[in-house]
């Protein structure tokens, strides 16, 4: 440093020299600004949320409730389900004359199906002779592993053993079947409740007439021309539905037997309490990536970088992606113990339009498209996923607008409950277009969530009526928010 | 050149500012006025967090709201109350900052490594910040508005919270930027103004009531501040603008628009005056006669 320069180039207190600086400044200055997609932050406004401890507590609650309710299903109707399930996968899940056949031939004996055990056949079906010198085998929970079990050769079989192949009506057929311990249905009982049940069915779907339905719901919107001829599309197409549904003979399909509307509504109840936990997180994990520069008092710094505004894009990312992150792990939460204690393999191959699986027990369900049960489910977890993002969608736009967190939940909350209130009221009146109408929105799909994809009654106009309601909400929420950006881009930030 | 056009604003019905028109070229500004005088307000406009109701600030002649991005990739700004992100260090703070302003790689560590030496902080780049004192969130803050090498400097009460001997540090680093850049900083702490600004805008009611530079303001004052003894009455017209110690004697710093009779001037130094003394006006005394003591 030249001490005949002028005092600007004096060394500071701290010992570092202006020129120093300078030469810093200059570097730096040589180098061109790198052209900025605000996008590019979405990663460090995930890891923001991310660290805040309200998120994880929000979701090890709501993790640990599903947890529970995953768990709490009656022994008994697992032992009914999985019993079913291991015969589908041995026999097959078709019922009729054949299955009866060959489920007459499970004969159980002395030998108790359990985890890893074996329900071994004897030849000798015209005696009904049961099977002899098979030791009994110990009944052990679902969890336990079967290899410690002290039981024949066939105790090598694992509770997700892959069954041995039907060969001829001389040679046995084996079963594994995954039977907890705290049941008290027998083997016996079992096969004997599931004789019964598959005893002389016939196809429910040849003799059932969707007329009545139609006619009835037709009588609920006459008078109004446009309703009814929205009816009449939807009740022509559910009657094309029960034709091709009959000719597929998806009513015989076994699925889980007598536990199957168990099961489902118990699968319904825990996806009911998933959605709920999950749209109030998409409220939260949303309004905290807008909110959170605010509450931390660096939001007048980092809206006057250059980023500036545009900050609110990535950020707006971000809490879709942690929304979406946290309905995939509360899923898991629900899945992963549900399939611990089902076997699903056979079940969920079944039709969902199975003559076991029913609304409400009195008509038979009908989907729009054939599914099975498990895609069934697989489509009822992506649309509530699709619902979830609409209120993070929802929130975005209030946050942009309102800019006071306190306000947005407050608000979102109300909002919520008018669509109850508006659609609850509609319905009573009988007043199918305001219940259309104040129901076009994620809170309207999500009343509906018992029976998504079928004909829904009179909450429906048409067809796929959730599935459009919940594309439309998540094209006008998006354009919602596009239109909140541009209108934040105005305003003051005080 | 920054200019003020005809500028007003109003918050929550109330006008903050009326009909400003200053123009910032080279050099250190200072915002002098009380609080609530509008000098946040002014200075949010200046940053693009508000925007005029009236009138329009523009940057070279376009207009800075125009010029987005353009424009605020040349700011540098404080805000007043600075908040900060408590788990990040110092360092990821600017980098994160650095790359809002979109700032390259290359050569951002040794920038960051400079600021931060040159605001005190090389010992604590890499603690994290929740552990800092006020004055030390104060020196990033003043780091993190320099990361990006701002044309415009804009710094609202940057010296809240620091030390005698960090102010110095921070008028240096002030000085060595304002040669060719504007530098816009509030403060009420007049004599930080008194040594680095070039030029003070003092606010009133809304409006620009003086805008010119320290010497030229206190030239107006010449002639009208005395010192007194501490048992003289005030005559109407005098007010007191605040008290001045000599050892154990209590004498008082007055403003008399009239001149005193029997004013004498200021002895040696060590000789404590008795009568009234006609003394040379600073900042501080424009600023208590203007805004009241």
């Amino acid at each position: 440093m030249s001490t005949s320069q002028p005092a600007r180039h004096a060394r500071l207190q701290s010992g570092v020299s202006v020129t120093d600086l300078t030469a810093a400044r200059i570097a730096a200055a040589g180098a061109t600004r790198t052209a900025l997609h605000p996008l590019r932050f979405t990663g460090t406004e995930l890891v923001k949320i991310a660290r805040l401890p309200l998120v994880w507590a929000f979701v090890a609650v709501f993790a640990l409730v599903n947890l529970m309710l995953a768990a709490t299903v009656p022994a008994n109707t697992v032992a009914l389900h999985n019993y079913a399930s291991a015969v589908t996968v041995t026999i097959g899940g078709r019922t009729g004359t054949d299955f009866s056949r060959k489920l007459a031939q499970v004969d159980t004996g002395s030998v108790k199906s359990g985890n890893g055990t074996v329900a071994d056949i004897t030849n000798d079906t015209a005696a009904g002779g049961t099977t002899p010198g098979v030791p009994a085998a110990t009944n052990t929970s679902p969890s336990q592993s079967t290899a410690g079990t002290d039981d024949t050769a066939a105790d090598s079989t694992a509770a997700d053993a892959s069954p041995t192949q039907e060969t001829n009506a001389t040679d046995a057929i084996v079963i594994t079947a995954r039977i907890p311990a705290d049941s008290t249905l027998t083997d016996d009982e079992l096969h004997r409740q599931l004789t019964a049940v598959t005893a002389g069915v016939t196809n429910t779907l040849a003799s059932y007439d969707p007329s009545p339905m139609r006619d009835a719901m037709l009588t609920q919107v006459a008078g109004d021309p446009v309703a009814t001829w929205l009816m009449q599309r939807k009740y022509d197409a559910y009657a094309a539905r029960v034709t091709h549904l009959t000719a597929t003979g998806a009513a015989m399909d076994l699925a889980a037997g007598t536990a199957t509307d168990d099961t489902l509504l118990h699968w319904s109840r825990m996806t009911g309490y998933l959605f709920f936990e999950t749209c109030a997180l998409a409220v939260l994990l949303m309004a905290l990536a807008l909110g959170s520069e605010r509450t931390s008092g660096t939001e007048q710094l980092l809206m006057t970088t250059r980023t500036g505004r545009r900050l609110t894009a990535p950020k707006i990312a971000a809490g879709l992606i942690a929304t979406a992150t946290a309905y995939l792990m509360l899923v898991a939460a629900i899945v992963v113990p549900y399939l611990m204690v089902f076997d699903v393999r056979g079940v969920w191959s079944a039709s969902v339009s199975s003559q076991f699986n029913t609304v409400f027990g009195q008509q038979p369900f009908i989907t729009w498209w054939d599914l099975t049960i498990g895609q069934y489910l697989f489509v009822r977890l992506a649309l509530g996923l699709a619902v979830t993002l609409c209120f993070a969608l929802f929130t975005a736009v209030l946050e942009l607008l309102i800019r006071d967190t306190f306000a947005v939940a407050g608000l979102a909350g109300v909002a919520v409950l008018l669509v109850i209130g508006l659609v609850g009221a509609a319905r009573s009146l009988g007043l199918p277009w305001l219940a259309w109408v104040g129901g076009f929105n994620p809170v309207g799909v999500l009343l509906l969530r018992e029976q998504w994809f079928t004909e829904l009654g009179l909450d429906a106009p048409t067809a796929f009526w959730e599935t459009g309601v919940t594309a439309c909400s998540l094209m006008y929420l998006t354009a919602g928010v596009l239109l909140a950006r541009r209108s934040f881009n105005r305003k003051d930030l005080k | 050149m920054l200019t003020v056009d005809n500028v007003s604003k109003k918050l929550s019905g109330k006008t903050i500012l009326h009909d400003i028109n200053l123009e910032f070229d080279h050099g250190v500004y200072g915002l002098l006025a009380p609080n609530g005088a509008g000098k946040t307000t002014l200075m949010k406009l200046m940053t693009t967090l508000l925007f005029p109701d009236t009138g329009a600030i523009r940057l070279d002649g376009e207009d800075i709201t125009a010029l987005g991005e353009r424009y605020r990739g040349q700011v540098g700004y404080l805000p007043q109350d600075f908040g900060y992100y408590p788990n990040y260090t110092p360092r990821q703070f600017l980098r994160y900052i650095a790359a809002l302003q979109g700032m390259p790689r290359a050569g951002l560590d040794e920038r960051i490594n400079t600021l931060l030496d040159m605001v005190g902080l090389a010992d604590s780049a890499n603690k994290r910040m929740r552990t800092f004192s006020g004055g030390m969130i104060q020196r990033v803050g003043i780091a993190q508005a320099l990361v990006h090498d701002p044309r415009i400097l804009i710094l609202d009460e940057p010296t809240a919270g620091l030390d005698p001997k960090e102010r110095v540090r921070f008028r240096n680093i002030i000085h060595s930027f304002a040669a060719n850049r504007i530098v816009i900083l509030s403060t009420h702490i007049v004599s930080d103004l008194e040594t680095i600004a070039g030029h003070i805008v003092m606010l009133r009611d809304g409006t620009v009531f003086a805008n010119a530079a320290p010497a030229d303001i206190c030239k107006s004052m010449e002639g009208k501040i005395y010192e007194v003894p501490a048992d003289m009455p005030l005559h109407f017209g005098q007010r007191l603008l605040s008290e001045v110690q000599y050892g154990g004697v209590t004498r008082l710093r007055i403003y008399s628009p009239e001149p005193i009779a029997g004013a004498s001037s200021l002895p040696a130094p060590g000789i404590v005056p008795t009568g009234p003394v006609a003394v040379a006006p600073n900042l501080e005394d424009a600023f208590l006669v203007i805004y009241g003591g």
